[in-house]
Parts: C-alpha cells; structure tokens; sequence
C-alpha cells in the first residue's frame, strides 16, 4: 500500500487518495465536514481545550475526546487497560462485517473524525490488529480524528497508572470557575457566552436554588433522553435492564451522585468535560479532582468518574428529582461490571465507574451475577469499555424512544466500522433495523364473561327486533280473561241474588269499641252544634262511604247539627252533595237549606291547604258553595262564632285515604283540643288509621272503618240504612270471594304439582332410557 | 226544573249511568273502544268539574274578587300569589315553563315544611308515646286475666312496631363476596317485623276488597234498581 | 342561577313556616298563614293549569291523530268544556252539574272500582298457586281471616271470630296494629327527611 492510497474503511480496499468515495463499496473515504465544520464554536472549542492559535488549523486540532495540549508527556501512553481492551476486542471478534456504510455518524458538537489525526495510541491499537489479524485496521481511523499527536490526557493516564496525577490546567474556563463549591448565580453568568445553552442551564440549575428557572436550558438531545426515559418507563418493559442504553454509569450511582449523601460534597457541584479538567489551574482544582490522581489504580478505578459524566449524571438526576419517577432514567439499572474469569466472586470495575456510597455493596454484586453472558476473555486482556463520559455525550434522538437499550451484559461488540472492537458503545448506524416497533396497544375492549354474555344478550334482543314476528291467532277470549269472567259472574251472582232474593238473613254486627266511642261522640254533642265534616274520598268509594257514614249523618240529622262540608278532593262538593241527598232519602231528613248544611268547597293545596284552613277556616273559605251570592256564611247564621277549628263541635273526616287521613290527624293535632275528631274511613285505611285510635294518646275520639262499622252503627241506632243493606248483601259475595281463592288457588297448586312431578317423571324415564 | 223534566232527567241519567256501567264492565273481556270512551268521558267531566270547584272555591273568592273589589290592602295581599300565578301559567308555555318554578318552589317549600311540621306533631311524637304506653299496666277497672290480657297486647304492640322499624332499616355490612349483609341480630328482628308487614298488608288487602266489593254492591243496586221499574213496570 | 332563585324561595319561605310551626311568635305565626293561604290559591292555580294543559293536549291530539284516539281526544275534550260550562254558569251544586256527577263520574269510577274485585280474587288465587312463603301464606291467611270476621259467612256471625273479642278484633287492633304503627312512623321518618332535604335545598324538584 503505498501512500497515496486510502483504504476503505467499509471493504478494506485500497483507493487512490484523490478519491472521495470508495470506488468497490462506495462508502465515504473522507469523512464529510460541514460548511462550519472548520470553524469550531466556542464552547466546543473550550471543551477541546485547543488554544486559540491552534483553533485555526481546523477542526482537526483535537478531537472533542482528545487530550488536552496541556496534558504531560507521560500521557503519550496509552494506558494498558485501554489497549488491553482494544486489542481484546478486536481479537475475540475479528471476522464480522462492518454494519455501517456511514463512519461519520453525526453527534452533537463533535467534530467529524480525521484520518490523519489519530493519536499514537490509537495507531499503536491499529498496528497490533494488523498485525495479529493481517486485517485493515482502517476502519478505526474513524475513531481518532485528531489531526495531530495529541498526548494522552491526564485523567485518562491517571486512572492507568499510580504513579500518574492530573496537571492542572492553566486554562479554566470562566463557567468552570463558576462551578466551583459555593456557585452562585453572578459568577456563572458571565461565562454564559462560552458555554452551550445546555451546560448554561446545567450552571444554573445548580447555582439557583430555590430560583425559578426562566427556562431549563437543555439542549434536545438531552431533553430526548429524559423524554426517552421517562417513555421507557412507562412502557411495560419485561426488564429495564434491556431497554436501557449501554452506559457506564449506574442509574443509582448517578441518582446518587447529586444526593447529599455524598461522601464529599464538592463531588455534586462540577460538570466538566475531561479535556477541561487537564487543563484545569492547580488551584483551581477542586478537592474531588485532585483526590482523584491520589488513590491507586485499584482503588481509584472504579471511583473514577470524569467531569463530563458528572455534568451529565448530574444533569440527569436534578432532572430526575424533578421527575415523576427516578426510575425513569434511561440509565437506571446499568450496571459497568465485568467479572474476571477464574475469580467469579471479584468483580473488576470499570474505571470510569463513579465512587458512590453503596456501588460495590448492590451494582457490583449485581453486576457479578449479571456478567454470565460477558464475551470471553483472555486471560490479561480487559474488556472493551467505552469511557462513561463519552457513552453520556453521545446524542439520544428524542425521537427514538424506542431503542432498545442493552444492558452491559447484552451489550454488543461492534464487529466492524470504525468503533469494531468497542463493547457498549452506540453503533455506528442507528439500530434502526433493530429499532422495536412501538408497542401495540389493542383497542380490543376487555371484557369480563358476564359483560361479553350481556352484550350477546343485547345483540341478539336488537336482532330480533328486527325480525318481524308471526302473529299469533289469540283466542277471542283467553283463559285469564275467561277466569275473571267466571269470578266476576259469580261475584254478581251472589250480589244480584242476595240482593234480590235475600238468600241469607245476616245478623247485624257487633258493636266494636271504635264504633261505640263514636257513637258516644255523637251522643254528647249539642244540639244544632256545628261539625265540620271532610268529605275526602274519590267517587269510586262513594258506594262504601256512603254505607260507612249513613248511620253516623243520620244520627246528626237527628240531632239537628249543623254541616259544614269541606274537601281537599276537587270532586268532594259533589260528593257531600250526593252524601246529604243520600242521608236525606235513606232517613227521611230534609236537609237542603244553607241554615242547615254549608258546602264550603275545595281546599287545594295538600297538607298546606289543611294547616291553612285549621288555622282560619273563615279566612279560607268565605263562601259556601251552596249558598246565595249575598249571604255571609261566617257572620250570619250557625257558624258566625266559627273562628278557629277548635270551635266546631266535632270534627269528621270520611277517607278512603289513609294519607288523608294521616294530614287530616297531623294538622289538627293541636287546634282540636278538647273536641272529638271521628274517622270515618274505608277498610282499607284501617290499619294505618287505627293506631291513631288504640293507644295513649289517642288522636281519633271514635272511629268507623268498613261496612261493618256503618252498619254495627245503624244497628245501634236501630234505623236501618245503607251500611246495613251492604252488609246483609256482602254476607254472600264476600264468602263466596273467599272460597273462590281458595279453590282456584288451590286447584292451581295442585295443577302445577302435578304437572311438575309428570316432568319430573319424564325427565327421569328419559334419563333412564 | 219541575216534576216531569226531573223525572226524564233521572231517566236520561240512569240510562247514561246504566251504559257506562256496562261499558267499564265491559274490562272484563279486555280493554276495548268502550271502556276507553267511558273513561274519557269521566277524565273530561272530572277535569271540568275540578276546574269550576277551584274557581269557586279558591280562585275567585280569594285572588280575582279581592283584586277587583277589595281594597287598597287587600290588593296589595294578593298582589305575590297573582304574580306567581302569572308564573305558574307560563308553565303551559314549553318555551317559558321554567318561569314558573320560582311558584313551583313557594309550593314545594311551604308544602315540605307543613308536612314536616305535622309528621312530628301529629305521628311521630304520639306514636311514639303510644307505643312506650302500650305496656302501661292499668288494672284498675280490669279483672286479673284483663290485665294480662292488656300486658300482652301492649308486649305485641311494642315489638310489632320496634321490628317493623327495623324492617325498614337498610343499612348493611359488606359481608361474604361483597354482599351486603345485615347483622344476625338485625336481620331476625327484620323478620319479625316482616310478619307483622304481612298481618297488617294482608288486612289492608282485605280492606280494598271490601272497598271494592262496596262499590260492585252499589253499581249492581243501581243497575237493579234502574232496571226493576223498566222491566217490571207494575 | 334560575335554579339558585327557585331553591331560594323554597328554602325561604319553607324555613319561615316551619318555624311559625313550632315556635309561637306572633309574626312567625301571622306569615306563615299569609303564605299558607298564598299556597293555597296558587294551589288552586296550579290545577287550573294541569286541566288547561289536559285541554290542550287533546286538542292537538283531536286535530293532529287519527282514528280512535281523536275520537276518545273528542270525547274528553267535550265533556271537559260541557262542564265547565254547565257547572261554571250554574255553579259546580247546582242540579244539573250534580246530576254530572252522579250519572257519569260516579258510574265510571265505582265502575272501575268494582272490577277491582276481579282482580284481587284472582290475585289472591294466584298468589296461593305459585309461591308458598310463610310471609305470602301469613298475608292470605290474614287477609282471608279479615274478609271472613267482616262479614256474616252465609249469614252466620262465628264466635272467636266476629265481635268485639273475635279473632279479626284482635288481628285488627293488635298484630295490624303494631304493624301500621311501624309503618307510620316510617312514613313519618321518611318524611322529616325528604322534608327537610327540601327546606335545606339538597332536594329540588321544582325544576330549574
């Protein structure tokens, strides 16, 4: 191979050197540098540290990972472990292809890699492969793109030998000072202008607390992994350790590293990028970084984190606080651990693994148990590992949630391309072939057994009601109505024939305790007294009203009292007009005149109206109903001392309405003192109306409840009436009534026994045959 | 009206009271044109009937003859329900019914606070009391076994009327697989007092077929009675 | 905000009779039987507005239906105008408005009411024929026991069974008893609350 050619970094061909493309595989041979690409920003030059004269020579100066120009001259060695790593790496895998046909893949702020520029110990890396393998090494030509020699830089040669410490840096950057231990908001912002926005907010973030941020100033890709992360966390992941993106820094450890739980507190506050911190002033140095070059490698090691992971980690976990779910960060459950073979129960840690409270107790010991999978090894050989800081800079597309990331065990060795040979580093090309189709969510509705029954259920009610059905020919009469047709003619029978014939002699009723109290009420009131009697009933009850209260209105006229009618029914002053026209006939009265009877009307309004006219009945109801337009009912005649309830001389009320009856005993509970109050009601309001006349206090002076009662009352009065001539004729419908349900009930009990016990025989002939 | 208009009145009237009779009869056999034009019938003459006996009885002695007759004080007295009453008929307007419920409201209101108001005056109160004296042993004026006879009772009255109480009282624990459950000691007083339900349901059946045997005596007297004279004329 | 004047009147006026209920001022006392007469007129209104919208309704169904429902729609509407006009001119005791009553309303109704006979027995039947619970088979017995001490059986009048120490005496004045006392007090539990639920506004059904 001569000078003048290029070797592809896909195939492996040679090419001339004028080539830009290779001419076997058409893959790129010089890397494409943007229109800006020479001229770095500032803040990406401060993070290479390159010193301003340099900056012109291109963006080949220093690779943002490069060592720093400040670095010693000891730091020209590649420190063994990292060479210890690459050649493992490229041993154990030497024959895979290259997966990418783009080496240049864009990271945010990084400089495209030059060929020309790959330090010593990269080169020394690529001449062991080719020398073990006879392989192109070219292909990591991409790795190291700065264009000069640099030296290895401090931290990186501090952390492969003992003996090695950091130089300071003569050059800090004004953002850095203003990270020092105690920060405040005026030191950081005039390093504003050289620092990217995302560090800026990182600064302030730190530096103001308890400020409220104008704008957390995150750059996208950060922003992305959060996005990222807080996605992933979401999505039912089987293991988080698979998903989440190959890194060196434990979630917790990184959690943890902003936590005041710190072993040191100036561990939280920096966040600088390694090249910063070679370039770091002595004094300028904080205690974490100069204690960092102190320890021995085996125990410095695994402590070691660089600044740049620090910022990161840092960055990540204040927004992780913030969070609604540590967890959700894409690191979480990353482990950077390697068991050495031959000494399973010691795990050797990566040295960019941050010194954390707890990291060897849980991640090591995780990371043991996890190690299985771990490519072999040969013996002296230590594993690939890409630096923390670098694996934390690398760009996450926000839009790619759906990576998956690999945990350090599953990490895959990149097999070709420019990274070959490095374990748990982003590919080259994004995984977008490997990229896991978001997850499906079915829009299949969950459904319980009893819900997908009903729903069945109701699909098939809707489907028939579709269907047009076939008209059943019913029957002219059906056997329902041909049953209530036989009752009721029965029913008739017996009323008709009783009625007609008299078939059976009843004797009259025996007078009960209510019935007698009533009639006493009666007995004792004045002669020509003033009652107010409530006709409450609906005319469907005027047949058995009328039986009920016949006696009673009689025994009244006798006496001479005078009548006020009153309704809360609109229908009532037709009913107490058929009710004295009913009494007049039956008994021979003559009561017609306004002097005799006052129909005062209708009161409308419930259990209001009641109260109102038991409060002022004259104020109510002015006019009688049956009286001439000019009379004054409450100032001439019987009733012109009527001013409150308590000045008629009894009270009556005919329900067929146990709550009438109710409103009736509740409103005049304490404007009816010392007169009686009767009831005159259907049977079928008795039991409710009753406990109103048994017991102490008793609300109901006396009280009529059925035929029975109307009748026992003409008994006692020894006129027949109304009550009596139903009572004589019930005594043949009623018992016929109650043999008829009987009979029928019964015979349709012993019709459904039979038919059961018939289907019950069947079922067991069929069982049995 | 004299003798012989009463008497083709009465006629007329039996005859119009004998059809519809028949008509609502006529239920037995199922529902059918004649029982619906009797029924509309009594629904249209109840309506008009109701309507004149409110007008009598309420709304012109009370609201329209103080407004038009009355007073300068009696005016201003019905000046609010003649506004609401104004309201109230907006009712019949579906577009302008709700400026009816301010009326609505003062009836509902005034109508809750009445019932209240005599639900403890006139039920709970003495009921109460009855029940507490429903053991009041009072043997004077009774004989040793009336006395008994009288504890015994009031024992009756007193749990029948605790228990269907209880009856009434829903709540319930969550017990086995989520149901509700009463507790045990609850639950056997409730039964109790679902047999007292069932005595006191089962007499107020009783109640309306005597009710409504009543009224199937006096429709079949008033056919009888209308019919004798027109087929036995003698 | 309708709603919250409706609810306000309710609640004011509701509060103020209450009170005039219990406590025995003689302005709480004279207010609460102003507004309890005003109750009662708009009462009075209120139905003439439940018969009017009746009218109406059946009037458009006469002139928009056809067949038998505008007949039946005809037939209320002019019973309902027929007495209104005869008891509305000749007042709602004159004869001839009585005769309204006695020879339609009450024929109908004691009618209907009759035929409740039918139903009940049949009832009855079928409730003895299909379950035989002990709360099923206590409410027929009683309710047959109750029929049976209400009237003469044939023309009999049984001892232990009618008069004042029969079994239908005791059922009706003790185990009835207790059992309606229980109910009443319900009833009137029931309605201190939904009573109360009113005047405090928790219950509004008066629309908006």
């Amino acid at each position: 191979m001569s000078m003048a050619d290029v070797r592809c970094p896909l195939c492996g061909k040679l090419n001339p050197a004028e080539l830009e493309i290779c001419r076997f595989c058409q893959a790129r041979l010089t890397p494409l540098t943007g229109a800006g690409g020479s001229e770095l920003e500032d803040w990406l030059a401060s993070l290479r540290n390159v010193p301003e004269g340099e900056k012109d020579q291109g963006p080949s100066e220093a690779d943002w990972w490069a060592p720093p120009p400040g670095a010693s001259a000891q730091d020209d060695e590649l420190p063994d472990w990292l060479a210890d790593i690459r050649s493992q790496a490229v041993d154990s895998e030497p024959t895979k292809k290259p997966q990418s046909a783009r080496p240049d893949r864009p990271t945010a702020g990084a400089p495209p890699p030059r060929e020309d520029a790959e330090p010593d110990w990269l080169q020394r890396i690529r001449a062991r492969k080719l020398e073990d393998e006879g392989a192109p090494a070219d292909n990591l030509e991409a790795l190291g793109s700065s264009e000069t020699e640099e030296p290895l830089p401090d931290w990186l040669a501090g952390l492969s030998s003992a003996e090695s410490s950091i130089e300071p840096a003569e050059d800090i950057p004004d953002w850095l000072t203003a990270n020092k231990p105690s920060p405040s908001v005026d030191a950081a912002q005039p390093a504003s202008d050289d620092i990217p926005e995302w560090l800026l907010g990182r600064q302030k973030s730190q530096n103001v607390e308890g400020e409220p941020l104008e704008a957390p100033e995150i750059p996208d890709w950060l922003a992305g992994i959060d996005k990222a992360a807080s996605k992933l966390e979401k999505s039912e992941t089987p293991t988080q350790e698979e998903d989440h993106p190959a890194s060196s820094v434990d979630q917790s450890d990184w959690h943890s590293s902003s936590e005041p739980s710190l072993p040191d507190e100036s561990l939280a506050p920096p966040s600088f990028p390694p090249s910063i911190f070679s370039a770091s002033a002595d004094a300028e140095i904080p205690d974490w970084l100069s204690g960092m070059a102190a320890p021995t490698p085996q125990e410095s090691a695994p402590e070691e984190k660089t600044g740049q992971d620090r910022a990161t980690d840092n960055l990540f976990a204040e927004r992780a606080e913030n969070a609604p779910v540590l967890g959700a960060s894409p690191f979480e459950g990353e482990q950077v651990t390697s068991s050495t073979p031959g000494e399973p129960g010691r795990v050797s840690v990566s040295p960019f693994v941050e010194d954390l409270p707890g990291f060897e107790d849980e991640s090591l010991a995780e990371g043991a148990s996890s190690a299985a999978p771990v490519l072999p090894e040969e013996p002296g050989l230590a594993r690939a590992e890409l630096p923390s800081w670098l694996e934390a800079m690398r760009p996450v597309e926000a839009a790619a949630p759906v990576i998956p990331m690999r945990s350090q065990d599953e990490q895959k060795v990149i097999s070709s391309g420019p990274l070959a040979g490095l374990r748990g580093v982003l590919p080259a090309e994004p995984e977008i072939a490997s990229q896991r189709a978001p997850q499906a969510y079915t829009l299949k509705l969950q459904l319980s057994d009893t819900q997908r029954a009903q729903a069945e259920m109701l699909e098939k009610m809707i489907k028939m009601e579709g269907k047009p059905r076939e008209l059943r020919e019913s029957p002219v009469i059906s056997s329902q109505q041909l049953l209530r047709l036989v009752v009721f003619l029965a029913l008739v029978a017996a009323v008709l024939s009783q009625s007609i014939f008299g078939l059976v002699s009843s004797p009259p009723p025996v007078l009960s305790p209510a019935v007698f109290s009533a009639r006493a009420a009666v007995d004792n009131l004045p002669a020509g007294a003033p009652v107010l009697v409530a006709v409450d009933y609906p005319a469907g009850f005027s047949g058995e009203m009328e039986a009920i209260a016949s006696g009673i209105f009689d025994h009244l006229m006798i006496k001479g009292a005078y009548l006020a009618l009153v309704s809360s029914q609109p229908a009532g002053p037709a009913l107490a007009e058929h009710l004295i026209a009913s009494t007049n006939a039956n008994g021979g009265h003559t009561y017609q005149d306004m002097m005799q009877y006052a129909n005062l009307g209708y009161i409308p309004g419930g259990t209001a109206g009641l109260f109102a006219f038991v409060q002022s009945p004259q104020q109510l109801l002015p006019d009688a109903l049956n009286a001439a337009e000019d009379a004054d009912l409450w100032n001439t005649g019987p009733l012109t001392n009527i001013n409150r309830l308590s000045d008629f001389g009894m009270v009556i009320v005919i329900t067929n309405d146990p709550e009438v009856a109710r409103a009736w005993v509740e409103q005049t509970r304490r404007e009816l003192v010392g007169k009686p109050l009767l009831m005159l009601v259907s049977a079928q309001a008795e039991p409710v109306v009753r406990p109103y006349y048994e017991g102490t206090p008793r609300l109901v002076s006396g009280m009529l409840a059925g035929v029975s009662s109307g009748a026992a009352y003409e008994a006692s009065l020894a006129r027949p009436g109304l009550g009596g001539a139903y009572w004589s004729i019930s005594g043949l419908g009623v018992p016929l009534a109650i043999v008829l349900v009987v009979l029928l009930g019964g015979l349709g009990w012993t019709i459904d026994r039979f038919s059961k016990s018939n289907a019950s025989v069947d079922a067991r002939k069929e069982a049995s045959s | 009206m004299n003798l012989e208009s009463s008497a083709l009145m009465e006629l007329i009237g039996g005859l119009v009271g004998f059809f519809l009779t028949v008509m609502v009869f006529s239920y037995i056999l199922g529902d059918n044109p004649f029982f619906r034009v009797s029924i509309n019938l009594f629904i249209g003459a109840s309506a008009g009937y109701a309507l004149i006996v409110a007008w009598y009885s309420v709304i012109w002695p009370q609201l329209l003859s103080p407004l038009i007759f009355g007073g300068q004080s009696e005016r201003l007295f019905v000046l609010f329900p003649l506004i609401f009453a104004g309201l109230l008929l907006l009712k019949m307007s579906s577009r302008l019914s709700w400026f009816g419920s301010p009326a609505v409201a003062f009836l509902v209101g005034v109508g809750a606070a009445t019932a209240v108001g005599g639900a403890v005056i006139g039920t709970i109160f003495p009921q109460v009391l009855a029940a507490i004296n429903a053991l009041d042993w009072n043997p004077a004026g009774r004989g040793p076994g009336e006395a008994w006879l009288q504890v015994a009772s009031g024992l009756v009255l007193l749990v029948g009327t605790t228990s269907t109480l209880a009856y009434f009282h829903f709540g319930a624990r969550p017990g086995l697989g989520g149901v509700p459950r009463r507790s045990p000691w609850l639950e056997i007083v409730a039964q109790i007092g679902k047999g007292f339900i069932a005595v006191t349901l089962g007499a107020t059946f009783a109640g309306a077929f005597l009710a409504a045997f009543a009224a199937l005596v006096e429709r079949l007297e008033f056919l009888r009675e209308f019919l004798t004279p027109l087929i036995f004329p003698g | 905000m309708k709603s919250a004047f409706s609810a306000a009147i309710a609640i004011t006026f509701g509060l103020v009779v209450l009170a005039g209920y219990f406590i025995d001022l003689s302005l709480l006392v004279l207010l609460r039987d102003v507004f309890l007469r005003y109750t009662v007129i708009l009462a009075a209104i209120a139905l003439v507005v439940g018969v009017v919208n009746l009218l109406m309704v059946h009037w458009r169904k006469m002139s928009t239906a056809q067949g038998g429902s505008s007949i039946y729609s005809l037939l209320l509407v002019v019973s309902l105008i027929l007495t209104a006009i005869i008891a509305g001119l000749l007042g709602p005791t004159n004869t001839l408005a009585l005769w309204i009553y006695q020879y339609v309303q009450l024929p109908v109704e004691s009618s209907v009411m009759a035929l409740l006979t039918v139903v009940l027995v049949v009832a009855a039947a079928r409730m003895l024929r299909r379950s035989a619970n002990w709360f099923n088979l206590l409410f027929l017995a009683t309710a047959l026991v109750m029929l049976a001490g209400a009237v003469p059986l044939f023309g009999l009048n049984i001892p232990g069974l009618h008069g004042a120490g029969g079994l239908r005496e005791w059922i009706a004045g003790v185990p009835s008893v207790a059992g309606g006392r229980g109910l009443l007090l319900g009833i009137g539990l029931g309605t201190i609350a939904v009573g109360l639920r009113v005047i405090l506004g928790a219950d509004r059904p008066y629309g908006r």
